[in-house]
């Protein structure tokens, strides 16, 4: 009789297994074999360590999309929010010091997101909207500020913080790792990231159980908004330079690597750690495909491939 | 895409501009029209069409002139300094206003631009189109109205006033050939385009064949997308690195991508294997990393045509021939540009404050 | 006197035999021989995982059997998709209706097989003069040029049905028909499956509501664990026969004490809002349990909501344990001890894809919560506490709840709502679509709760329900409170007298 009570397919039990999570690492692991037959200089640690700073940016952008996309919402504007916070820190980095730049940038990043919140949770308006016009209106303001110059950093302790190693391990990765660890524990451990599941899979049923939707919604945009200005942190200390193009189509990446990482779309499923290892299988792909010289044209069909080819396994093992 | 900056500015530009006012801040450069004569000077091109400053008079009139300038976009520094080198010459003809529009790297935005101009009842248009094809109806649209029509940098198939360009194909050849000469005809390169598939990328990678073709020795090893940009410059490089023990030279469509490759070099500690860099831009900090020695070679490509665009225009409206302009493969005429020399360490001095930006470049990571 | 045939003696329109199916090595289905003849209804009846919906599924061709064999007429046939079984005639209703909601009556029905002009465009004309022809011969009062969308549940149905026949069906499978409709459109649907039975349509007919079984059906099919428990005809059995082999053992004899109860825990003043119900005023005392009663749309789910804070009152007060109070969203609700189980389980209770144990605790992380971080372990201790209390039957916590049959999931939600350890506990409609064994749990649960000094206010349709477990009935009728019966002065006659007959 209980096992009457359900009906597992074989996509419940591959789900029981865990497969939703452990599909992608299998899909990591087997990518990693491939690149390592392909290229003997893949499995090299400053190959490896290369490959964590490269997806730094795109993994930390990915890390606050998940938690929106676990609402069952979207935004589009991480991009332009992180073009904003590089032409802050880089304008403001001169003449207010390190510190204030910083906080400012950052401040605005969340600013943007808040903004964003609240459009989508108490204005009602829809998600992809809302933050398609902060896409468009953070990127003019980046324009504005800078006279659509890019602004060079000459700090040394900045570029050291982008360029540099602790522990032997360079910091923007370190950092990805944090913002994973901190996203993890959020979502995991605490009421509030409990509600964001909840949100997203039945936005009228976490109302009906006293969950505070709309504000813990607002917090889910500016979440992501902060960490879209972290990743600008990252950007702009790496590359000693802040332009207001800067994140141009980041959005597109970060949801990629969500949806790779096997979170669902309609919200309620998913998980950071499914987008870490989302972000490892596509940076692990371009820096294959870049040790092995394959035309830049071939790389964005293999990309575009993978992604639907990755979704539509992960929608297979998640099938009832 | 960024169509809201397009709106923003757009608003911000169309403000009517009181030409007499001196101090009052000017749209996207932020510059006044004092600041914009001082600079007038470091242009290159000023003695093409040399026009004296002062009001314009057409048939002894001095009517207001009003002239439109359809921009691919502002999105970079060098549509920025087109943008200024046509503001100081307007500066210095009170009677002539510019109106600005922003294309957005949009042909569909840059074709309602001009027809917008034209509802405007400008008295010229100058365009630097997004597209050379997709900018046909609206070049059509400007000449059926029986308006001078300037087209800067990139050409349209169709018959216009004057054209007024620079070969991204002769000037990749003077660079390609200065990396030819330095490496003695023998090494390996890397090399890093502009955005896959846009004009000036096709044009420098053909320019880079044409010299590579009586240089067997000289091998590619492969090649990568920088999207004129430094950030995907960066990761490409630093794949390469590890991918490559051995690479002699990086020929790269864009300063910024050079720079991010410089970058790469570094983190990777193979500073020691003298990598030299060849470039395009033709930015001041592009020319004080020639200088520093970071860069080998730095493809000069201006920015600072615009004065001469609209000197163009001011000529074709004053009834004044424009000397010169040549009949060419294309409808229309052509206005044949002397080729800015390469930039080198020799003539790195002279071009320094003759480039377009004013920010200084990334110091060199390996330095 | 039309002939009858013995139907046994016909080749069966559709049949299987000796059918078995499992999922992942789980039997469903086994060993199982099941006909629908020509021109009769056939029951199909079982608990909520029974193997109902599989052999639905089966049926309707988008399951295809592990063994044992398909008979179309006679002929073993396989259905390797829906559509393979609607090419043979074999056309299932889900409870969740497939129509588009924009297009209209009419455009359904023949949507996928428009009638065309020469020119390939749709014969307007035709289309709807054939609509009307079908809607007629089956006394379908609908305009068929209506948005399907605009129509009540009941006439989205009938369309349905409509369609169905357009689409020349021979077998057609009802899944739940009923489940959705109250009780005079339930009789609008039965006259529409008697003529479908005149006209030689062979007729499987699901419900949870026995006494329908014994209206419309001519022949039952039990169906328990996978296995048929029992068939006969009709007119040789009872109820107490049905269940006792749905459920494999005997109800158990219902007897009940009066019972004690304390002080008033939550009372209604006046409330009324705008359009939707005036001037409701009852109270609630502690160990009570107050049935809410009255026609769909008399105003009760939108009292509950009023109450909980989901709509704001236009005037009256909500007093709670002698204290007027404001309530503004559910979650002050919850603090305040006043826990709503919805009735719309789909819509407002489950988060589908979230395991059980999150569903049980949603609306009472506080409790397990210190210094913002969850104690999983506190947690799932509970939920384990809670999920035998409460007799969940799932592969476990970490099973998302929409793997769970309608009466575990119901009982999830309870569990939620007692979570919160409420004085005062709305619920609304807590055994729809639940078959009878949870419900009998579910009954037991209330009784318990109250028994502890809950108070609960009942909202149901279900006379049998509200008669059973109830302690006073407040009639609504058109937004007011019709009446107020006392448990010796309800029966379903005065309940119904003051819920539908103007005063």
């Amino acid at each position: 009789m209980p096992h009457e009570a359900t009906h597992p397919g074989y996509g419940a039990m591959l789900r029981r297994i865990g497969a939703g999570r452990l599909g992608g690492l299998i899909a990591l692991v087997v990518l990693i074999v491939i690149a390592s037959l392909l290229s003997d200089r893949f499995l090299t640690v400053p190959n490896l360590l290369n490959v964590l700073r490269q997806i730094a940016i795109v993994g930390i952008l990915a890390m606050g999309m998940t938690f929106v996309i676990l609402t069952a919402g979207i935004d589009l504007s991480i991009g332009s929010i992180l073009g904003l916070s590089v032409v802050l820190y880089a304008g403001l980095l001169e003449s207010w010091g390190l510190p204030v730049a910083i906080t400012l940038g950052m401040l605005a990043g969340a600013g943007a997101g808040l903004v964003n919140g609240i459009g989508v949770a108490y204005a009602g308006i829809p998600a992809f909207i809302m933050t398609l016009g902060m896409l468009s209106f953070a990127r003019g303001l980046a324009f504005i500020y800078t006279g659509g110059t890019p602004i060079p950093i000459l700090d040394e302790t900045f570029y050291n913080f982008g360029n540099g190693y602790f522990l032997g391990i360079p910091i923007p990765a370190l950092v990805l790792i944090a913002t994973l660890l901190a996203s993890a524990f959020v979502l995991g451990m605490t009421p509030f990231g409990r509600s964001v599941y909840g949100i997203g899979s039945n936005e009228e049923a976490a109302r009906m159980s006293g969950v505070p939707v709309r504000l813990y919604k607002t917090v889910v945009y500016v979440i992501s908004g902060g960490l879209a200005a972290l990743a600008g942190v990252v950007y702009s200390s790496q590359l000693g330079i802040g332009t207001p193009i800067a994140g141009q189509g980041y959005e597109l990446d970060a949801i990629a690597a969500v949806v790779v990482g096997g979170t669902s779309l309609f919200g309620g499923k998913g998980s950071v750690w499914g987008t870490f290892i989302g972000t490892l299988i596509i940076g692990v792909l371009a820096n294959t495909l870049n040790l092995n010289g394959v035309d830049p044209f071939v790389q964005q069909l293999v990309k575009g491939a993978l992604i639907v080819v990755a979704v539509f396994g992960m929608s297979r093992a998640n099938r009832t | 895409m960024l169509k809201s900056v397009g709106l923003l500015t757009t608003a911000l530009v169309a403000l009517p501009l009181a030409s007499g006012m001196a101090q009052e801040r000017l749209p996207i450069t932020n510059a006044t029209c004092d600041e914009l004569a001082a600079r007038y000077e470091k242009l290159p091109f000023t003695d093409i069409l040399p026009l004296d400053a002062g009001p314009v008079a057409i048939d002894g009139e001095e009517k207001p002139l009003t002239i439109g300038f359809s921009q691919t976009g502002f999105n970079h520094p060098w549509r920025v300094s087109m943008l200024e080198s046509l503001q100081a010459e307007a500066c210095r003809h009170p009677n002539v206003e510019l109106v600005v529009l922003d294309g957005n790297v949009d042909v569909a935005k840059q074709n309602n631009d001009v027809r917008d101009l034209i509802a405007r009842g400008v008295d010229a248009v100058i365009m630097s189109p997004v597209e050379s094809a997709a900018l046909v109806p609206a070049a059509r649209a400007v000449m059926n109205e029986g308006l001078p029509l300037v087209v800067l940098d990139r050409d349209v198939p169709t018959d216009k006033t004057l054209f007024i360009g620079q070969s991204n194909v002769t000037m990749a050849e003077g660079v390609a050939q200065k990396m030819a000469d330095d490496l003695g005809g023998k090494g390996k390169i890397v090399v890093i385009t502009g955005l896959q598939g846009s004009s000036p990328a096709v044009d420098r990678n053909k320019g880079m064949e044409n010299v590579l073709e009586g240089h067997p020795d000289i091998e590619v090893l492969v090649t990568g997308d920088g999207q004129w940009i430094r950030e995907p410059a960066v990761k490409l490089m630093e794949d390469w690195l590890t991918a490559y023990p051995e690479i002699d030279a990086v020929f790269s469509h864009a300063e910024e991508s050079s720079w991010g490759a410089q970058l790469a070099i570094a983190r990777a500690n193979r500073c020691g294997d003298g990598i030299r860099h060849y470039t395009f831009d033709g930015s001041n900090a592009g020319f004080k990393s020639v200088k520093a020695g970071t860069f080998g070679a730095d493809g000069n490509y201006t920015p600072f045509i615009g004065d001469i665009g609209l000197r163009a225009v001011l000529y074709t409206l004053t009834g004044k021939e424009i000397p010169d302009a040549q009949d060419y493969a294309e409808p229309g005429k052509t206005l044949v540009l002397p080729d800015s020399p390469v930039v080198t360490a020799a003539n790195a001095d002279e071009w320094i404050g003759r480039g377009w930006g004013d920010f200084e470049p990334t110091p060199d990571p390996c330095r | 006197m039309p002939l009858k045939l013995n139907a046994s003696l016909v080749t069966p329109l559709l049949a299987v035999r000796g059918l078995g199916k499992s999922f992942s090595g789980n039997v469903v289905l086994s060993d199982l021989d099941f006909a629908v003849h020509a021109g009769e209804v056939q029951a199909l009846v079982g608990e909520n995982g029974a193997g109902k919906s599989t052999l639905i599924k089966v049926l309707g061709g988008v399951y295809q059997p592990d063994r044992g064999e398909l008979l179309v007429e006679g002929e073993p046939t396989r259905l390797r998709s829906p559509r393979d079984a609607l090419a043979r005639g074999i056309v299932v209703i889900q409870q969740e209706l497939s129509l588009a909601p924009h297009l209209s009556a009419e455009e359904n029905i023949f949507l996928g097989h428009f009638p065309t002009t020469r020119f390939g465009t749709v014969a307007r004309g035709e289309m709807r003069r054939r609509a009307a022809e079908l809607l007629d011969s089956l006394s379908i009062e609908i305009d068929p040029s209506v948005p399907v969308g605009r129509l009540s549940i009941a006439q989205q149905q009938m369309v349905e049905i409509a369609k169905a026949i357009s689409l020349q069906a021979k077998v057609l499978v009802l899944d739940e028909p009923t489940a959705v409709l109250d009780e005079k459109r339930v009789a609008t649907l039965f006259a529409l499956v008697a003529r479908l039975k005149a006209q030689g349509l062979g007729i499987v007919f699901i419900s949870h509501h026995l006494e329908e079984v014994f209206r419309i059906c001519d022949r039952v099919t039990v169906l328990r664990d996978g296995r048929k428990t029992g068939e006969a005809p009709i007119g040789e059995i009872d109820q107490e026969w049905l269940v006792a082999r749905m459920i494999g053992r005997d109800f158990p004899a219902h007897a009940r004490q009066a019972r004690r109860f304390g002080k008033p825990a939550l009372e209604l003043r006046g409330l009324s809002r705008r359009g939707e119900f005036e001037d409701v005023s009852f109270a609630v005392h502690e160990g009570e349990i107050v049935g809410l009663a009255g026609l769909v749309g008399a105003g009760r789910t939108e009292v509950a909501r009023a109450i909980v804070g989901l709509a704001r009152p236009s005037a009256g007060t909500i007093r709670l344990h002698g204290q007027d109070v404001r309530i503004d969203d559910p979650g002050k609700a919850a603090r305040l001890g006043i826990s709503y189980l919805t009735e719309d389980r789909k819509a407002q209770g489950l988060l589908p894809n979230r395991p059980v144990r999150e569903n049980a605790t949603i609306s009472s992380l506080g409790r397990f919560t210190r210094l913002g971080v969850l104690n999983l372990v506190k947690e799932r201790i509970y939920v384990r506490e809670m999920i035998g209390k409460l007799d969940v039957r799932s592969a476990g916590m970490g099973t998302e709840i929409r793997y769970l049959s309608g009466g575990n999931q119901q009982k999830v939600l309870i569990g939620r709502a007692l979570a919160v350890e409420p004085k005062v506990l709305i619920v609304d409609e807590p055994t729809r679509g639940v078959d009878i064994g949870a419900k009998q749990e579910i009954y037991a649960l209330i009784e318990q709760l109250v028994a502890r000094g809950v108070a609960i206010v009942l909202i149901s349709s279900e006379m049998e329900e509200v008669l059973r477990l109830s302690d006073r009935i407040v009639v609504l009728r058109r937004g007011r409170v019709a009446t107020t019966l006392s448990r010796e002065e309800a029966s379903e006659e005065t309940i119904m007298r003051s819920a539908a007959l103007a005063a």
